[in-house]
């Protein structure tokens, strides 16, 4: 269940640009008033050392534009915590996973940055991983910039009790030629709010952002979602899923923007939702903004229980129904790790 | 006995009557064919019996080796030996055969057990050999993109690995080719066995030619109207069903 001090997340609503855009005043300010000093949690990585840094780079800001500017997130960064910058330069580390660790420390705030940045023609696996001890919350700016020619394979896994929460506004920004594929999951939190901005910055750009959870009990689960085509002949993907149990609450919302000449653009934006109770609730809201010619981009949104022929199909095989729903919930996820899984050439 | 239905009656739930009193007994080592026009409720008794949610049952009984039928949920009517072959397959997207069919019988073992892997893929193999299938098809997903003639071999597949004590086929001719039907026939053939019973719904006589039935039902109106021997299936062939009509006035 959600703490009882944890003030719902706002319901879409079409006209509110607070929403549209996520500025996250709320938890933000909720945070601020809890921060005492630096916040306690570990930042930890097994890169290689000499990729490592514990500041930013001068004049970087890990905080993404357009999002996360509101006042009391920024001081509730500046008071907080650690710095991670890590850059990978030109080599195979896709071959291993590069690991990030966060743990958040019972009864506390933590406020780390990451920085991370693929030099021209680098490959890497990274598996980022936000742990919660007890009754924790987490605000993690994530900034991921993916040079020419690099490649980017980026997965976020964030678990945590039912009295915790999280905050993660994250940036991908591709190059010319980079390519970048994120998939986040997120477990057992009271609350977790994603944003993530996909910047499209050179030709030939790729981005594919993929998310797949599995609310339950009384959680709410708040996805932002931006693909941002400044560059002509740019691509991006985005496919968020949910199988929702229980009372929980699913809140997406995805924009896709084409600013002006970034002509030739192909942008698909998806959220779809599995409703396994009727109790559970989904607020879904897809945009486009386009300002180039010759663009093709859609959006699509669905949110519909389990489809009773399906159901019946594989209980007349003898499968109880529990098991039925379980079976069928993996598989309408599957795709999302399929997607995330599959050799580049083969993506949609 | 293995499958005795008495005066059953169903009706789609908030909807029209569609079974009027059905009785059917079809002992063990037996095949039964129910033949019938278009719209008679064939297919209904498919899914009534096997605990279908769009449709209610307002009277009679079903039994399968003594066990009421009708107190079961779908998945305890499949574990006591029940299997119905669709007459439309359902595509399930992201569950692969190979694991779709492993869970099915686990669902049929003590908790906590599972199927031997080694064992399981060499029978599942050996079994798609027979029935033509092309091994590849243990890794996709269950039916999806599959032809009508895939799906239809699929459906026996799964009968023949699961073994029920009492099939329902629901026009499993329908959508295949001679020699898919004659294949399939085999698949069905080789489960032929003295404690198993067959229920074949068609409307043609080409798949009885390969699946002799022993006795033939035909439906009408809801309910069975006649029964008789093989030899029924060769008049609904040559004469149709008009005969039903005098039923009618």
């Amino acid at each position: 269940m959600m703490n009882d001090d944890a003030t719902p997340p706002e319901v879409p609503n079409r006209l509110n640009e607070d929403w549209r855009y996520g500025r996250p005043q709320q938890f933000a300010a909720e945070l601020a008033a809890r921060i005492n000093g630096r916040g306690t949690g570990e930042l930890t990585t097994d890169a290689p050392a000499e990729c490592v840094r514990r500041s930013l780079p001068e004049g970087a800001d890990a905080c993404p534009p357009s999002i996360g500017s509101d006042y009391f997130l920024r001081r509730a960064l500046q008071s907080g915590g650690d710095v991670l910058h890590i850059v990978l330069p030109r080599g195979e580390w896709g071959t291993a996973e590069v690991p990030l660790r966060i743990r958040c420390h019972t009864g506390s705030f933590y406020a780390p940055q990451l920085c991370v940045e693929l030099l021209p023609g680098s490959r890497a696996h990274i598996l980022e991983e936000h742990t919660h001890d007890r009754n924790s919350a987490l605000v993690c700016l994530r900034s991921y910039t993916v040079h020419p020619d690099a490649e980017l394979r980026l997965e976020l896994r964030e678990t945590g009790d039912d009295a915790s929460r999280t905050m993660n506004i994250s940036r991908i920004q591709c190059r010319e030629n980079a390519r970048a594929r994120q998939l986040t999951t997120c477990s057992g939190l009271a609350w977790a709010r994603e944003e993530t901005t996909g910047e499209l910055c050179g030709a030939e750009a790729e981005l594919l952002l993929l998310s797949a959870n599995r609310p339950e009990g009384g959680q709410w689960l708040d996805q932002r979602c931006r693909q941002l085509h400044h560059a002509a002949g740019a691509r991006s993907r985005a496919l968020y899923k949910n199988v929702l149990r229980d009372a929980a609450t699913c809140i997406f919302g995805g924009n896709i923007r084409v600013e002006p000449g970034a002509h030739e653009s192909d942008a698909y934006l998806s959220n779809l939702n599995l409703m396994l109770s009727a109790e559970a609730a989904v607020h879904s809201l897809p945009q486009l903004e386009i300002m180039a010619d010759r663009v093709r981009c859609s959006h699509g949104s669905a949110s519909a229980p389990i489809d009773p022929e399906q159901l019946f199909y594989l209980r007349s095989r003898g499968i109880g129904e529990a098991d039925a729903q379980a079976i069928l919930a993996d598989a309408f996820l599957h795709e999302v790790y399929l997607l995330f899984n599959q050799p580049r050439s083969t993506q949609p | 006995m293995s499958l005795i239905v008495k005066n059953l009656q169903a009706r789609v739930k908030d909807g029209p009557v569609i079974l009027r009193g059905v009785d059917l007994e079809v002992p063990k080592g037996e095949v039964h064919a129910i033949m019938g026009p278009n719209g008679s409720g064939k297919s209904t008794l498919s899914k009534v019996l096997c605990g279908h949610p769009d449709y209610e049952v307002t009277g009679g009984s079903a039994q399968l080796d003594g066990q009421n039928l009708l107190d079961m949920s779908p998945d305890e009517r499949s574990r006591a030996g029940l299997f119905l072959a669709f007459q439309y397959p359902v595509e399930v997207s992201g569950v692969s055969n190979a694991n779709f069919l492993r869970a099915a019988l686990k669902a049929r073992m003590p908790e906590g057990e599972e199927p031997d892997a080694v064992a399981f893929y060499k029978r599942l193999r050996a079994t798609m050999q027979r029935l033509g299938m092309d091994p590849k098809m243990t890794a996709r997903a269950v039916n999806e993109g599959f032809s009508g003639g895939e799906k239809k071999r699929n459906d026996v597949l799964q009968m023949l690995i699961l073994e029920p004590t009492c099939a329902i086929l629901d026009e499993t001719d329908s959508g295949l080719d001679v020699d898919a039907l004659r294949i399939v026939s085999e698949g069905v053939n080789s489960l032929r066995a003295p404690f198993r019973s067959f229920l074949v719904i068609t409307h043609y006589k080409r798949l009885l030619d390969y699946i002799a039935p022993d006795v033939v039902h035909i439906f009408h109106r809801g309910r069975i109207v006649r029964t008789a021997g093989p030899e029924m299936a060769d008049y609904i062939e040559q004469h149709g069903f008009d005969f039903l009509k005098e039923d009618d006035a």
